[in-house]
């Protein structure tokens, strides 16, 4: 009796390594020296995977250029990422036109206004660009062709602390690349 | 009358266990009634060849009696605040049974300026009691580095005078927010002596010094995404240690300045990474949670990292250990809470709460008990961090339009601007 009970116990403690250790996976740093089998450190709580590519050629910011007349961007409430009605009636547009040009390429940024810290900030640009670059995954964008980037507060759009020219700062913005 | 007096507050100082040793040796603290500072006289300095005072002796002066009152354990009087008896050398102290000072030392100091540019201090203390002289020291060095000459001696001073190491010579890493870029610049504890570390004409930004003040990190978009930059402080050899699109922000170094926290955005999901070794280019991911987890910050002894997350809806201030286990919360106000710093004594955790869109900077203990609120101006008050020691903080301030760094301490007795009006500086380190 005891000694199935100890079986079951390892058998949980094993269980339990086993899990935490998967939730600690190395990560390495230098993406180019990086085989894409290692993307394996994408822990399992995530319901989207970015399936990376190896060509960073495109890793150059100059070679987008602002996609205003094309693609346009979208805002956000203070400190949300989410999308209102008006954000996914832009994104729809904006999956349109991607879809009707299929070899352009887009670069989203992600903004903050100046209220809020630098750092959460950050973190905060990334989940907006994120969320517009989700949006336009789930409506059969090849994530291929999107990149993202956060540039939080400290690129802004509008100099001012006016509501509207803080509510001009809170966007994702879109920017294409040229051929 | 005296001596027994004397004796029997040294009594007293003992029955009270109030007398303390650092290194062997004995600091005894008599002070003015009620301030709980040390008085200190601190006499106009002289230019040895001329004799008299002069513009740089008098920049000497303000040096010294801004490093002296700054770090809250001196009353500074100055020259013309002294009566002639407290000015008076140790001979006429002897002679006199009936002689009276308020000070517990007196600094006095020499400039001589030499031929081949080079400046020395000759910097005195003395006990007025015993006549002793506590230092006597020459300083010497090239002209540029007058200032620190100075703040060399007002060290010493401190070291005399309290048994704990100055700060004077510690120094602020900040960003320079221009128009078109945001760049790294250093100067010293006062604001003076500012340099441009990098000129990259991009995005840089939260930059860490190591404890030893040899080692920078900070994040630059300089090619593109985010990524952490490693320099040396004494070479300028700067080295890329990421290379990848993730968003990363807000390095931390740990004391011993062999590890580096920070958050990097993976899938959509900021987390506080570990890098462990810098020479491996691995990084252990720490934080586990969906929500964003940022800004990490060492404990002195490295045991605990104290970092912010929105778990809870909005940003709150964590503590785990450094492995990542054992997360508690410290923060339940309802607003939200960023930015903490862990003081190098290791007993307080300084942080941003918000209020109507900006900031005020507060301390707490490190168990998230007896926040106190250390600013109250009309700006918004962010990034602060805890000097060496402690006992000061540098925070920036925005008010109408422009940002600069202010210094105070843990009691928020003063609230003192250390960079101008004309320049825009933010996330001030100090290291």
């Amino acid at each position: 009796m005891t000694k199935k009970l100890f079986v079951i116990m390892l058998a949980i403690a094993c269980t339990y390594f086993m899990v935490s250790c998967s939730s600690k996976k190395k990560v390495t740093l230098d993406e180019d020296t990086q085989p894409v089998e290692e993307e394996t450190f994408v822990p399992v709580e995530e319901d989207i995977r970015i399936h990376d590519l190896e060509d960073d050629q495109d890793i150059v910011m100059d070679e987008y250029v602002t996609a205003e007349g094309y693609v346009d961007d979208i805002f956000f409430q203070l400190d949300k990422y989410n999308l209102d009605e008006e954000s996914r009636r832009i994104l729809d547009r904006n999956v349109r036109w991607l879809k009707d040009n299929p070899r352009v390429k887009v670069l989203i940024e992600g903004h903050c206004c100046d209220i809020g810290t630098v750092e959460y900030n950050y973190a905060l640009g990334d989940r907006r660009a994120n969320a517009a670059r989700d949006y336009l995954m789930l409506n059969g964008i090849d994530p291929a062709r999107i990149k993202t980037v956060s540039y939080g507060k400290m690129k802004p759009f509008v100099l001012g602390t006016l509501e509207s020219q803080r509510e001009m700062n809170r966007r994702a913005h879109f920017k294409i690349q040229r051929y | 009358m005296k001596r027994e007096y004397l004796c029997f507050l040294v009594f007293l100082l003992f029955a009270f266990s109030a007398l303390y040793a650092i290194d062997d040796q004995v600091y005894l603290t008599i002070s003015r009634q009620g301030s709980g500072k040390t008085p200190v006289g601190l006499m106009n300095t002289i230019d040895r060849a001329e004799g008299k005072m002069t513009g740089l002796t008098k920049e000497c002066d303000n040096i010294l009696g801004f490093d002296l009152s700054v770090l809250g354990y001196f009353d500074v009087y100055r020259e013309n605040e002294l009566t002639e008896e407290e000015k008076m050398d140790k001979n006429h102290i002897k002679d006199d049974p009936s002689y009276h000072t308020r000070l517990r030392a007196v600094i006095f100091a020499y400039i001589e300026e030499s031929r081949g540019g080079d400046i020395s201090l000759y910097g005195f203390v003395r006990d007025p009691f015993s006549g002793e002289r506590l230092i006597s020291k020459k300083y010497s060095g090239p002209a540029k580095n007058f200032r620190r000459l100075v703040h060399t001696f007002s060290d010493d001073i401190t070291y005399a005078l309290t048994g704990e190491e100055g700060i004077a010579n510690s120094k602020i890493t900040a960003v320079w927010v221009k128009d078109n870029s945001k760049e790294i610049i250093i100067m010293d504890y006062d604001g003076r002596n500012m340099m441009q570390v990098t000129s990259d004409g991009s995005i840089s930004s939260s930059p860490r010094l190591s404890d030893d003040q040899k080692q920078l990190v900070y994040i630059s978009y300089k090619d593109g995404y985010p990524n952490l930059f490693l320099r040396n402080m004494e070479t300028g050899d700067t080295r890329k240690i990421t290379r990848s699109r993730y968003t990363k922000s807000s390095p931390a170094f740990s004391s011993d300045g062999k590890k580096i926290a920070f958050a990097m955005s993976i899938n959509n999901n900021t987390d506080i990474y570990l890098i462990q070794d810098l020479s491996t280019k691995q990084a252990e991911r720490i934080t586990t949670a969906r929500s964003i987890e940022t800004s990490p910050c060492f404990s002195p002894n490295d045991r605990n990292i104290v970092y912010t997350s929105d778990r809870a809806g909005i940003p709150n201030i964590y503590i785990m250990d450094a492995g990542g286990s054992n997360s508690r919360r410290l923060t339940y106000g309802g607003q939200y809470y960023e930015s903490p710093s862990w003081s190098s004594c290791g007993n307080y955790i300084a942080f941003v709460s918000m209020n109507y869109g900006r900031f005020d900077v507060f301390t707490m203990n490190i168990d998230g008990s007896s926040p106190r609120r250390l600013t109250h101006l009309q700006g918004s008050n962010e990034d602060p961090s805890f000097s060496p020691r402690g006992r000061l903080i540098v925070y920036s301030s925005k008010e109408k339009g422009s940002i600069r760094l202010f210094l105070t301490n843990t009691e928020a007795e003063f609230n003192i601007p250390i960079t101008d009006n004309n320049m825009n500086i933010i996330q001030p380190h100090w290291k």
